[in-house]
């Protein structure tokens, strides 16, 4: 036996229930209360059809097939019969998708994309605005999110006062922009993300990564310079992905940086998500290694107070000299938060007494066998014929003896900026997969 | 392209400069001039009145946006504006509004604008900013047909 369905011919059993012939032909009828393991109920009229001859629109689940039926399951006017449904179902709903668990299973969203009602009942039309503007510098603009707070170019004109952003146009045509050819360019531009209190401006680097109620946060300090910025970190770990850093936003201080994080220092998460491979520990050819002569360590000026006290003490039983060298980058520095020297720990060097002169580093680096690298980025791209490095390094490095060890993400610890502020910073909940320096340290004492 | 003001609209614009505390005040008078000059405001006036005014283009370019008498696009016919307040409406600017888009819209641009101070005499309009005031159809047909 044939019916016509949508003008196509079904082939079908004589008296079979309408609703388990589109089904089972795949031919996609919504409904909520019909189930094919517990029969028909009829109460929610979800599942309405045309048919021709018939002056009403017919439950699907309680129609049963004959010769020659016609059957129209997607016409304007069946649809409006649905989308009245859908807005039934909706005037007591408390419409809390984002929080809820069924979202992106659920048969009332699938159906309200399908046939909702799209247009308000606004008797003027809703004033549509552009979207996923690519407004410069990392940060996406979708104007019909923005309630005209103005924090954004406010930030632009008062803060950094480069003055890209504006509002154009006036009444309900007001609109956050940019001028044509005029993009956001500034260093610290992607505050303005940050600062938007809705989702009109969003992070290039950052958006459709992650739901925010997903992530953990631990208080901690920028590490990019010596200005000490103090930021978050938000980070998590997913069934299936191991932990993660998402982003860093700026922690509220209005001795040092009030609310604001330079971009550079922002997307300075990234190093941290990267592996370290490194050939297992081998302690015992460290130990080895370390009844040698002429031994150099050089520490990271970016390390913690107590690292560096803890590599001190660790220098000075095994006799040797200890050296931290800041990182100077002269380009890098502005009138507000950036800084030159980007080692975020070197009055902390200088407050330990470590030796930071190049000159006596350089005469003790020459004569040296042994070279103890602990995270200094100046001697890890390079290879020394005639001495023997020994990395701990919390960045990909390459070398024979590579001890990786945990990023500040996973360290509590103490640093001094550039103003002689001292601060703690505080790592994430779980244990990084290499081990802290101090703990290898005390292994090898 | 660059943009530069005549030498009378520079003489203006100087002694413009004199009557304001702040050079920002001369945000409005200077596009003003500058669509005068032009018949619209271009990129490169924007440009220009922001590095004179030593203000952001997007504080420029905000600010011409806001005000709709300001164009921003080159029109390629003349303009008419059309007074749509109170005044004109009484005095008959829906008939005057209905005859000129019917007949004229093909020649010239015509603009629904509000009250530009000439109630006393209503029905008015503009052509490329001069004023007609009283208008009948009839006038418009001389005015307009005129060359």
């Amino acid at each position: 036996m044939k019916i016509i369905v949508d003008n196509n011919p079904i082939e079908c059993q004589e008296g079979a229930l309408l609703i388990d012939v589109l089904l089972d032909n795949n031919i996609k009828i919504p409904h909520f209360c019909y189930h094919q393991d517990l029969g028909a109920d009829g109460n929610c009229r979800m599942c309405m059809v045309e048919i021709k001859g018939q002056k009403r629109p017919q439950v699907a689940c309680d129609t049963f097939v004959c010769e020659g039926l016609e059957v129209s399951t997607n016409s304007a006017s069946i649809n409006e019969v649905k989308r009245s449904i859908l807005e039934l179902e909706l005037l007591n709903h408390p419409v809390d998708c984002p929080i809820c668990d069924q979202a992106g299973e659920c048969k009332l969203q699938d159906y309200y994309m399908d046939f909702g009602l799209y247009e308000s009942h606004l008797s003027t039309p809703k004033t549509k605005k552009s979207k996923h503007i690519d407004l410069g510098s990392n940060v996406m603009l979708d104007q019909e999110r923005c309630v005209l707070c103005a924090r954004c170019t406010r930030f632009t004109t008062d803060i950094t006062k480069t003055g890209e952003l504006g509002i154009i146009g006036r009444g309900d045509q007001a609109r956050v922009a940019i001028a044509p050819g005029h993009p956001l360019n500034n260093p610290y531009a992607m505050n303005v993300v940050e600062l938007c209190p809705v989702g009109a401006l969003t992070s290039k680097d950052f958006r459709f990564q992650q739901r925010v109620w997903f992530l953990d946060s631990a208080k901690s300090i920028c590490h990019g310079c010596s200005r000490g910025c103090n930021i978050i970190i938000d980070y998590n770990e997913t069934k299936y992905t191991s932990e993660k850093i998402h982003r860093f936003r700026a922690r509220r201080n209005n001795a040092i940086n009030h609310s604001f994080l330079c971009d550079y220092g922002r997307l300075s998460y990234k190093e941290l998500n990267e592996k370290i491979i490194a050939a297992p520990c081998n302690m015992e050819t460290l130990k080895e290694l370390l009844q040698a002569e002429k031994k150099v360590a050089l520490a990271s000026p970016s390390l913690s107070l107590e690292q560096l006290q803890s590599i001190q003490e660790f220098c000075k039983n095994y006799k040797i000299e200890l050296f931290s060298l800041p990182y100077i980058d002269e380009s890098f520095g502005d009138d507000w938060l950036k800084t030159n020297d980007k080692s975020a720990n070197f009055a902390g060097v200088k407050e330990l007494g470590i030796s930071t002169c190049q000159d006596d580093f350089n005469s003790s680096f020459e004569n040296a066998e042994i070279v103890l690298n602990f995270d200094h980025a100046l001697l890890k791209q390079q290879v020394f014929k005639d001495k023997t490095l020994v990395h701990f390094t919390a960045t990909p490095c390459e070398g024979e003896f590579v001890f990786a060890i945990a990023n500040f993400a996973h360290e509590n610890g103490t640093l001094i900026n550039c103003e002689g502020v001292r601060q703690e910073f505080f790592g994430t909940k779980y244990k990084s997969d290499a081990p802290r320096l101090r703990e290898l340290l005390e292994e090898l004492r | 392209m660059s943009f530069a003001f005549t030498q009378e609209n520079t003489i203006r614009m100087a002694s413009l400069l004199n009557r304001y505390a702040q050079k920002k005040a001369l945000s409005l008078p200077l596009l003003w001039l500058a669509q005068k000059q032009e018949g619209y405001i271009s990129e490169e006036a924007m440009q220009y009145i922001s590095e004179f005014l030593e203000l952001p283009y997007m504080h420029i370019y905000g600010v011409a946006t806001f005000y709709t008498m300001f164009r921003l696009q080159k029109g390629d016919k003349p303009i008419i504006e059309v007074c749509r307040t109170l005044s004109c409406e009484l005095a008959g600017s829906e008939e005057i509004k209905k005859y000129l888009k019917e007949n004229y819209s093909e020649r010239y641009e015509i603009v629904e604008v509000e009250c530009m101070g000439a109630c006393s005499g209503a029905p008015m309009c503009t052509l490329d900013g001069k004023y007609f005031e009283n208008i009948t159809p009839e006038i418009l047909d001389e005015v307009l047909n005129a060359d």
